[in-house]
């Protein structure tokens, strides 16, 4: 083995770590933030592996200008929009998942956690991409300058733009939380 | 109520969201990094391919119309190279622009991603739109040549009609099929257009 290629195979060793640490640590945010710009658990899979894959991709230019947060979060939502408007170019109704279908009014102490949980994700995936993409990284916990990084704007911006979300989420959930 | 029990309370409602939100996929990921990335070097390899196609045809076409014009040394075919050389350089050009800032963009801010995107609507539109407009032209052009063709050569297409009629027909059905596809292409990019312009206004700061 020349010492290029073992340098190459080191550097290859490194990013495969350095992912499924990624992976590892953001898996289940980025299950969600594809949950949020689909309308099915299959479609959401898919954008799941179409989100790592990016990652993946992403990894050996990253050099820590932003946070690792910031740099996950940033290309899975740029993959969910880009999802998320190639859908609806195709004018697809994909059928809602098994859980998010029955939407019968049901008063609130007869809600489960579960059912409560699936209307919530239900109601989000039916925000504008807007306020979707900043309610769902709010939702995740990054604080507002966190967000203003990932979105390409200021905390202040986001502050009114998360206030309008929730109030948006609030009104489709019928006053409900 | 006051401002700090109101405050208070959309910050337990934010919290409650927030608990609902991550309880729906709480587990960890059920991908492998081996596999996603084993599943990369897959989807690069086709995407590699699909591009060096794509680069190959267009330096194909453009080797071909400079074969043309040396081979023809015509007024007409070198006043037409000035505009389809151009063309064709661009598009390269633009391919070239679209493979290499594929990964930079999906990394920057969604602002700027989204900013991105337009662009590219933009470009694929002014495509589209050169594409139908090149059809037209050059439908125009064969039904002007058409007739003298067909007169030119009356004792033979007399003889055999059925020819003629097929071969008029056979034209008219390729130029109708390619306009009816360019433009459906045109209205579809337009309305890609608007969706992520106005997915940019939503990403933008008002003043």
């Amino acid at each position: 083995m020349t010492p290029a290629t073992l340098a190459l195979d080191m550097e290859d060793t490194a990013s495969r770590a350095r992912f499924a640490t990624l992976l590892a640590h953001h898996g289940p945010g980025l299950r969600r933030v594809a949950r949020a710009y689909t309308r099915g658990l299959a479609e959401a899979a898919d954008l799941e592996q179409d989100i790592a894959l990016a990652l993946w991709r992403a990894i050996p230019s990253f050099r820590g200008d932003a946070s690792e947060r910031t740099f996950v979060y940033r290309i899975a939502h740029n993959r969910g929009i880009s999802h998320a408007e190639s859908r609806r170019a195709e004018g697809t109704k994909a059928p809602l998942t098994e859980e998010l279908v029955d939407a019968r009014p049901i008063a609130d102490e007869a809600l489960d956690a579960s059912r409560r949980r699936e209307t919530l994700m239900r109601a989000i995936t039916e925000l504008p991409i807007g306020a979707r993409s900043v309610l769902t990284l709010a939702l995740e916990g990054l604080t507002h300058e966190e967000i203003a990084d990932v979105l390409g704007t200021t905390a202040n911006s986001v502050a009114v733009r998360l206030s309008r979300a929730r109030a948006d989420l609030r009104s489709r959930l019928g006053g409900k939380s | 109520m006051s401002s700090q029990s109101k405050d208070q309370e959309n910050d337990d409602e934010l919290a409650s969201w927030a608990d609902d939100f991550k309880q729906t996929s709480p587990a960890a990921s059920p991908l492998s990094a081996d596999a996603v990335i084993e599943e990369g070097k897959k989807s690069d390899r086709k995407q590699n391919l699909a591009w060096v196609s794509q680069v190959f045809g267009l330096l194909f076409a453009i080797a071909n119309f400079l074969g043309i014009v040396v081979y023809t040394r015509s007024a007409i075919v070198a006043a037409l190279s000035a505009v389809v050389l151009p063309t064709l350089l661009a598009l390269f050009g633009w391919f070239v622009h679209l493979r290499l800032s594929v990964g930079k963009r999906e990394q920057g801010t969604v602002a700027s991603f989204v900013g991105w995107m337009v662009k590219q609507k933009r470009a694929d539109l002014r495509i589209a739109q050169a594409n139908r407009m090149g059809l037209v032209f050059l439908a125009t052009a064969f039904w002007v040549w058409f007739p003298i063709f067909v007169l030119s050569k009356a004792d033979r297409f007399g003889a055999h009609p059925s020819r003629l009629a097929f071969g008029a027909a056979f034209s008219l059905v390729v130029f109708t099929a390619g306009f009816l596809r360019t433009s459906t292409l045109v209205r579809r990019v337009d309305e890609d257009l608007v969706r992520w312009t106005k997915l940019e206004a939503s990403f933008t700061d008002r003043p």
